[in-house]
């Protein structure tokens, strides 16, 4: 990195260092309690116990990814098949809007008693639950995706007679996929938080679940641990997410996608 | 210039309602014929339902009283192709692919679609460019493979919606000319609207002018340039004249259309 | 048919159509009444445990919960936002930790806050403080940026600096895209502080549902989704008010098929 680069961009470091630096300095001499801010280093080193198989973290781990991968898909599938056939229908797209309007504000974790009543305590229940908020997000941005197609494509579409099969898949998925994609952040989001929500209520395993119950043995240190991890899932999938949708989709910048 | 005695297109009484809060009419009693081969423009203020006009020839509106006829010499022909002012390409299709679209809807087999598409392409100036997208292309490139889209479909009508509008002055003085070329190649009906009336006059047989809303056509200016026209028309005193009638004519249609705020 | 008619016919079809559908179903026995009771009996549960039972209790709590949250993080977001889009160098400093904080879902931050604070108000407050508070800072500087330069440059030209600037041309500018960023926040406070309550509180919206599906008391939670999407509802209603209050030159877009 060249010393002008530095220089420019010395404030992006600045927050991050101070913070870190001051929690450390501030936890060691104690005007912070340790017991509830351990210093930064602490936990570092704590994160070893990740790969020790006695304290399960591993399995935690690979049990919430699972789990939110799963949700993701079914609710990318599901959401978008579901919101270009509600296009076809004026009648369908406002009458389910007014139903999933009314839905969305209400957080997933919420039909764990219901789907447990339902199903009982098994992972079909959790990933349900799960799916709802995602869900619904899908399907109201594959709407507003379709929505937001410029009306000049569709009037070329039809000026030159596209119709049926060939315009569903060449013309409104392509269209609606800038806003499906934000979609599909979006409900990343949603979906980590349900997981991890339903997790610390109700799972044997997993890192709401590990977080819960070293809460209930005051184990702070290894729940910041779990949280470091948790943030870098979050983190890594939104990054990692923007990356791939920038090469799927070259033009997304070019074109207005939809809001929500 | 000789009308035929069947017109290609023939637009009778044709008036346009739209409903909503307040009743809009678009246009009103229009009736217009166009020959084979013949290219004629619509000029007028904006409002006036140029715009409605070509839709209802396309057949994307259906007139609300009145009729629209294309005559057909092939019966597999589709009726008309139509070039868009912008945002008119898929951007997720390659150059080649857009101007393929019309082909392929007509279950064209792809590799003759593919040749037709390079043809046209080419006609065009853009035979490089046939497996780059939309957003990697400049706003000239992007109408020509508009129009080379529209050529691709060999339609009855060829039915132009300010295509040259969103360009700066330069790139569409040069893209007239190549209409220009192009139209003394193929020999299409075109029907073609545009606000500037340069333009119109240089390109065209016959200028149709219109009133602000309700539309209803004010005059039709014949002009006797004919088909084999150059580039040099335009400095010609007898072009500026015609120009310059023209415009003395619409002024007030102009002025009218400004002061009925857009709500 | 008047097309305003026609659009609150079809927003509304589907909806209506489910609930007779649900209660007559349910009244017929085609629908097990342990998991989908009547309507009717939950709309009388409901009533009844707002007037008698405990359900009004918590219904207050958490709508005070979410001012003081929501209040909270509009102010600060909105405050730090603003200063984020207009200055790069805030902009760089706290960038880091805002995005590197908001993908971590603030639901897992609650034992932590529970052990801080303890399990009274303030930690399910800060919890939904949290979410809310990163969301606004990120919608608010993505609006700021989203203000075309040339405006900001007209204004300038015209003599719009220092203290004006903010009032007379920066904050009219930047209003609408604020009020929807508000809206949506504090939708996202609700979300998280009954997703909070329902995780780890006695009382509120969120602690009652969870109350209720531990007794398989089944009326009583769909009583409590019920007033939690009401209260959803509510706040899209009083964004959708108070809009032209705050924005009295934005005219309602008229979806006019008017051709030029």
């Amino acid at each position: 990195m060249s010393w002008r680069g530095l220089r420019e961009k010395w404030a992006l470091f600045v927050g991050p260092i101070v913070i870190l630096l001051g929690w450390e300095l501030l936890s060691r001499a104690g005007i912070i309690r340790a017991t509830f801010f351990p210093p930064p280093t602490q936990i570092i080193a704590r994160s070893v116990i990740v790969f020790e198989p006695d304290s399960g973290l591993g399995g935690d781990i690979i049990a919430t990814i699972l789990r939110v991968v799963v949700t993701i898909i079914l609710a990318v599938v599901l959401g978008v098949g579901v919101g270009i056939v509600i296009t076809l229908s004026q009648w369908m797209e406002r009458g389910t809007h007014t139903v999933l309007a009314f839905l969305y504000p209400i957080p997933g974790v919420l039909f764990f008693p219901f789907l447990t009543f339902l199903l009982g305590r098994t992972e079909m229940a959790i990933i349900l639950t799960a799916l709802v908020t995602p869900l619904i997000v899908m399907i109201l941005y594959t709407v507003a995706g379709v929505r937001s197609i410029d009306r000049t494509l569709l009037e070329v579409a039809e000026n030159y007679g596209s119709r049926g099969m060939r315009q569903f898949f060449g013309i409104l998925v392509p269209g609606s996929l800038p806003s499906i994609v934000t979609g599909i952040r979006v409900s990343l989001g949603f979906t980590l938080i349900a997981v991890i929500a339903i997790e610390m209520v109700g799972a044997p395993n997993g890192l709401g679940q590990f977080l819960w119950s070293n809460w209930q043995i005051l184990r702070v240190t290894d729940m910041y641990v779990a949280l470091l991890i948790i943030a870098i899932i979050g983190l890594l999938s939104s990054v990692g997410f923007d990356a791939v949708a920038d090469r799927l989709l070259p033009w997304r910048r070019d074109v207005q996608g939809a809001q929500i | 210039m000789t009308v035929q005695a069947r017109p290609k297109v023939r637009l009778t009484d044709v008036s346009k309602r739209f409903p909503g809060k307040e009743q809009v009419t678009a246009l009103e009693g229009v009736s217009l014929d166009i020959a084979e081969a013949e290219f004629v423009s619509i000029v007028g203020p904006s409002g006036c339902g140029k715009s409605t006009l070509l839709r209802l020839v396309a057949g994307l509106h259906e007139p609300s009283s009145g009729t629209v006829e294309i005559r057909s010499t092939k019966p597999d022909r589709p009726k008309t192709a139509m070039v868009f002012q912008e945002h008119a390409l898929f951007p997720w299709m390659s150059v080649r692919d857009n101007v393929m679209f019309g082909p392929r809807n007509r279950n064209v087999p792809k590799k003759e679609a593919a040749e037709i598409a390079d043809e046209q392409l080419g006609r065009l100036g853009l035979g490089r460019f046939g497996d780059f997208f939309p957003h990697q292309l400049s706003g000239g490139m992007k109408q020509r493979v508009g129009i080379a889209r529209a050529l691709a479909q060999d339609a009855e009508v060829l039915l132009m919606d300010e295509p040259l509008g969103a360009l700066d002055a330069q790139t569409r003085t040069l893209l007239q000319e190549q209409i220009l070329e192009l139209r003394q190649q193929t020999k299409p009906t075109v029907l073609y609207i545009t606000h500037a009336i340069d333009e119109a006059v240089f390109l065209s047989d016959r200028v149709v002018l219109m009133s602000a809303r309700p539309g209803r056509i004010r005059d039709i200016v014949e002009l006797d340039f004919g088909p084999d026209r150059t580039p040099e028309l335009r400095g010609t005193p007898e072009f500026a004249a015609l120009s310059q009638d023209i415009w003395n004519h619409l002024r007030d249609e102009v002025q009218a259309a400004m002061a009925v705020d857009d709500k | 048919m008047n097309p305003t008619v026609r659009r609150w016919a079809q927003s509304w079809a589907i909806p209506i159509l489910i609930l007779v559908l649900w209660e007559v179903l349910t009244r017929a026995g085609l629908l097990d009444p342990r998991f989908f009771p009547p309507l009717s009996d939950i709309l009388v549960t409901t009533v009844d445990e707002l007037v008698n039972g405990r359900l009004g209790l918590d219904l207050v709590l958490t709508v005070q919960r979410l001012l003081v949250a929501f209040v909270l993080s509009a102010v600060l977001g909105v405050a730090i936002g603003v200063a984020s889009g207009r200055w790069r160098t805030v902009e760089m400093l706290i960038r880091p930790v805002t995005d590197t904080l908001y993908p971590l879902p603030k639901i897992a931050l609650l034992p932590l806050f529970i052990i801080i604070v303890g399990r009274g108000e303030v930690a399910y407050i800060i919890t939904a403080f949290a979410t809310a508070f990163f969301q606004i800072i990120i919608s608010t500087r993505g609006t700021v940026r989203d203000v075309p330069t040339d405006l900001i440059e007209a204004g300038r030209s015209f003599g719009a600096t220092g203290f004006r600037f903010f009032t007379r041309l920066l904050f009219p500018a930047i209003a609408p895209g604020l009020l929807n960023g508000l809206r949506l926040g504090m939708a996202t406070c609700l979300i998280t502080l009954i997703a909070a309550e329902f995780v780890g509180a006695e009382y509120g919206m969120g602690a009652a549902i969870r109350r209720a599906g531990q007794q398989f008391a089944v009326e009583e939670v769909y009583a409590g989704l019920l007033i939690v999407g009401l209260l959803g509802l509510a706040i899209n209603l009083v964004f959708r008010l108070i809009t032209p209050l705050v924005l009295p030159w934005q005219r309602r877009v008229q979806p006019a098929a008017v051709g030029r």
